[in-house]
């Protein structure tokens, strides 16, 4: 199983609003079939809100830099581009894909998409994730950073 | 689960879970337990904050194009985010400035804190096109 499919289980938060399925996924690259959710509508009721795509593909790419690790690792977002092309319509079937481009002193690269059915690109999008960072649950969270 | 019909807000606004402040400019994300990446931690997901400023970015743009009398609608094509440090399950503040607005492009910055202004835990680089009415 890869990593991305263990950490998106029915106990993660994000599994009660959005039902995606992570075959193919293998190592640094991640895969996923998911729909846009009703949970992210707009007030038109016919688009999500682009933060959907923002939120799937950090995760998606950040599960392509889990699927690269030797052991299980805390993970960051460090940065990360997205450009928007299109707003998916509520329920509208997306496919998406990250690859983990290389690891440099701990930051990992990492890029993504989303497209249509008919393969358009919804939004593309370029992060990087720092590995092993020292979050912890007593950490002091005023001032301490991840990076 | 379904939206409510009678909700003034929209169904990502009450995923999100944000809510206007008295600076038209300033909005409040409150925690809630589905904003959690990482639950062990107790962090929020650095998609739900990126989503924030985004939502923000577009709010803060419609907001001036409403000032200047210009009838237009506000889509977002870019974003560049920033993740300075690590947030607590805790409320999340945004604001967002608009740095220019042209004929057909808007550029928006915002930029998020939890504890204090001056410890930002995140901050965004938006760009937004503009269609006149």
């Amino acid at each position: 199983m890869h990593p991305i499919e263990m950490f998106f289980s029915e106990h993660h938060p994000l599994s009660q609003f959005v039902k995606a399925d992570f075959s193919g996924s293998e190592a640094g690259h991640t895969k996923a079939f998911l729909v846009a959710a009703g949970a992210f509508a707009e007030a038109d009721g016919v688009t999500v809100h682009t933060g959907f795509s923002t939120y799937m593909l950090d995760t998606l790419m950040g599960g392509a830099v889990m699927g690269i690790l030797q052991k299980v690792q805390p993970i960051a977002t460090v940065g990360l581009a997205i450009s928007h092309m299109r707003r998916p319509n509520r329920g509208e079937p997306i496919h998406g894909s990250a690859s983990c481009k290389g690891v440099y002193k701990d930051l990992a690269y990492v890029t993504g998409e989303f497209r249509s059915e008919a393969d358009e690109i919804l939004a593309i999008a370029s992060g990087t994730f720092m590995i092993g960072t020292r979050a912890t649950s007593i950490r002091n969270k005023t001032e301490d950073s991840r990076i | 689960m379904s939206p409510d019909p009678a909700s003034e807000f929209s169904p990502f606004e009450e995923w999100l879970s944000v809510e206007k402040t008295l600076d038209p400019y300033v909005f409040q994300l409150s925690f809630e337990e589905h904003h959690l990446g990482n639950p062990v931690i107790r962090s929020i997901h650095g998609g739900v904050v990126g989503a924030l400023i985004e939502y923000v970015a577009k709010a803060g743009l419609n907001f001036r194009l409403q000032q200047m009398d210009r009838q237009a609608d506000v889509d977002l094509t870019s974003t560049s985010l920033e993740y300075l440090r690590v947030t607590k399950d805790a409320p999340v503040y945004a604001k967002c400035e608009i740095i220019r607005v042209a004929r057909r492009i808007g550029f928006v910055d915002v930029w998020c804190w939890q504890d204090s202004e001056e410890l930002m835990v995140t901050r965004g680089v938006c760009t937004l096109r503009i269609s006149d009415h």
